[in-house]
């Protein structure tokens, strides 16, 4: 131990060595050789870590640094021992050298050790001409990629250009960020005209633009799709229809950041829908009419059988019979019997002239009339009637007091039902009649002639009230003819005419006049 | 004396048909009793009661019956018929006799199976004498 620190103490004298140059017999050349070497080799050791450090400072992502550290510290104690080894020709540091000598020692063998260990790692670092060809190889695949984006790209643009859709894109800022092509097709303004401005800078004020920013407002609000339709004037195709959908696009948080819009022009189909519907409503009136046609038909056919065809097969009959009586007083009866069916025959045919004219004239005159106005005149014509029967005749049309009718149907109406209510009144009461009118939410105009007279059984006569020449009461001024006529001119003009009843107790007639129109 | 068909029965409500009716049957010398209903409500009465006196001798042989009547028409009356008919001891034979040329109705009388032929007004003497010649075999 003492023998150490007497070392340590000593560790720059130079006592008991002799400086190299006395040291054996160095020519001049030589030893400055020697010299100039041992100091070149030093300072180069010296600059190397240097550098080192600058480098290692530059370049932060270095792998090992720890390795270069020691090799630093290696190189400069190298360095260091060659000055001192110098420095031996005047000064003979020779302690001082072998302590260099061991710490440099201590450093060369740790980086030994550590180079060792690091070694393995380092072999598995790329190196920089295998970075090259990676770098190289990425480039190609990547250029190879950009050109797939850049026809992908493409054939979406010419996809989404050439829909006839228009398809734009609305940003937070609800301002458009791409417009179609399509565009094109409705206004003669520019795709760069709408990208970067509002709507209501594009179309400021209209209530269509109002309608688009409530609805891409509520689509940016609530994130769900929207889908309407609406009308609109465009500058190149007019009046057209359109049925728009946004549709919001999220963004990686679930936030809409951008609203998609598509407008499809459904102008054609909307005029097919309603060439289409206009064509259905023809039809169903022309159907509508083909059926009353076919009901008049029937009803004619029925008449011709039943009131044409009886008389005239009676009249065969009579002739027949009366060709081969001679009796004169049965002959005589025969030609009564004869008389009788002719007239019933001529009447008949009278009120079937009657009928035809009501149904050939289906446009006849429309005008405005007024229930009340029409049923004082009748009853005006009526008076000597309705004092002899001190009937009482009550109406109330507040409720619709004007019709669009032809004046003289609705006279020859009001006339059939109140003298046939005057007609058909019980002796037992006073007689009553009480016309209303209502009008009903769909249009529909409906007027009640309500009597208490005698009534009849509906279960018998149910489905012959409105035939011709049936009459119900043994009345001898029954011809079984007014309400024939009245429900002709009603059906003929769209509507309909039922009664109800029971005997003894009165009749109520219900006519709807304008069935057909609110059907 | 030739043999006659007893009782025949016309339910109509033309009169003037009622009369026709009668001389031409009664020309044919073949009947021996001709009724009169002017609706089938009166003809279905008549049977009802001869049915509930045990009558049947008041029972018409042959009935012809309109189908256009007031308050019982002549489908009606078929309707009622059928449903006496069990109680009836007898055949009555039915002609529907109508104006009408309707094939409607022609179709629908015939499908009755009491309905024994339509015959369109008017009717001929001749087609009468053939009905009564017919059921006096």
């Amino acid at each position: 131990m003492e023998a150490i620190i007497k070392f340590l103490k000593s560790l720059f004298e130079s006592s008991g060595f002799m400086p190299r140059w006395d040291c054996g017999k160095w020519t001049k050349g030589h030893g400055w050789v020697y010299i100039l070497s041992d100091i070149n080799i030093g300072i180069s050791y010296f600059a190397i870590p240097l550098m080192i450090i600058f480098f290692i400072r530059r370049r932060k992502d270095l792998p090992f640094p720890r390795v270069f550290t020691l090799f630093s510290l290696f190189i400069i104690f190298c360095g260091l021992t060659h000055i001192v080894d110098a420095m031996m020709f005047w000064l003979p540091l020779y302690r001082l050298n072998a302590v260099l000598l061991t710490i440099t020692a201590i450093i060369s063998t740790t980086t030994v050790v550590v180079l060792y260990k690091v070694l393995p790692k380092a072999f598995s670092l790329k190196t920089p001409s295998q970075f090259q060809k990676i770098i190289d190889e990425q480039t190609e695949a990547l250029r190879i990629s950009n050109k797939k984006l850049e026809e992908s790209e493409q054939q979406f643009k010419a996809l989404i250009n050439n829909n006839p859709d228009i398809i734009m894109l609305m940003g937070k800022d609800l301002e458009y960020k791409f417009v179609n092509e399509s565009i094109g097709l409705i206004t003669s303004r520019k795709i760069e005209d709408y990208i970067g401005k509002k709507p209501s800078d594009i179309l400021p004020g209209q209530p269509n633009t109002e309608l688009f920013m409530q609805h891409l407002n509520n689509v940016f609000e609530t994130g769900k799709k929207a889908h309407y339709e609406v009308a609109a004037t465009t500058e190149k195709k007019g009046d057209c229809h359109y049925v728009i959908d946004l549709i919001p696009l999220l963004d990686e948080h679930g936030r809409t950041n951008n609203v998609l819009t598509i407008t499809k022009d459904i102008t054609l189909i909307r005029n097919n829908e309603m060439h289409l519907e206009s064509t259905i409503d023809r039809l169903e009136k022309l159907s509508k009419r083909l059926e009353f046609k076919r009901n008049v038909l029937q009803d004619f056919a029925y008449i011709v059988s039943h009131n044409l065809r009886s008389p005239t097969g009676n009249l065969m009959s009579l002739l027949e019979i009366y060709q081969r009586t001679s009796d004169p007083e049965k002959r005589d009866i025969l030609l009564t019997k004869f008389f009788q069916v002719a007239n019933q025959l001529a009447n008949t045919v009278q009120n079937l002239s009657e009928v035809v004219n009501i149904n050939q004239s289906l446009e006849v005159q429309k005008d405005e009339i007024r229930f009340e106005s029409i049923l004082k005149n009748i009853i005006t014509s009526l008076s000597a009637q309705i004092t002899l029967s001190n009937a009482d005749i009550k109406y109330n049309f507040g409720e619709c007091p004007i019709i669009h009718y032809p004046k003289v149907y609705m006279e020859s109406i009001l006339l059939n039902l109140l003298t046939n209510a005057i007609k058909y009144s019980s002796p037992d009461r006073r007689p009553e009649v009480v016309f209303t009118t209502h009008k009903q939410e769909n249009g529909l105009i409906i007027m009640e002639c309500e009597d208490n007279g005698l009534g009849m059984d509906l279960n018998k006569y149910g489905t012959k009230v409105f035939t011709l020449n049936k009459t119900f009461h043994n009345n001898p001024d029954a011809r079984g003819i007014g309400l024939f006529i009245t429900k002709h001119q009603i059906r003929s003009l769209g509507g309909s005419i039922t009664v109800e009843s029971e005997p003894d107790k009165g009749a109520k007639f219900i006519i709807k006049f304008n069935e057909i129109e609110v059907l | 004396m030739r043999k006659k068909v007893e009782n025949v029965c016309i339910i109509d409500d033309d009169l003037i048909y009622q009369y026709l009716a009668k001389e031409e049957i009664e020309y044919t010398n073949l009947v021996g009793k001709v009724m009169f209903f002017d609706d089938g409500e009166k003809a279905i009465h008549f049977i009802t009661s001869a049915l509930d006196k045990d009558d049947i001798a008041a029972l018409p042989d042959v009935i012809f019956l309109d189908i256009n009547m007031p308050i019982m028409d002549g489908w009606e009356f078929l309707e009622a018929y059928l449903l006496l008919k069990p109680r009836i001891g007898k055949n009555i034979v039915i002609y529907v006799v109508s104006s009408s040329i309707d094939m409607r109705d022609l179709d629908r009388a015939r499908s009755i199976s009491a309905v024994s032929d339509y015959i369109i007004k008017p009717i001929s003497n001749k087609r009468l004498v053939s009905i009564f010649t017919g059921l006096l075999g």
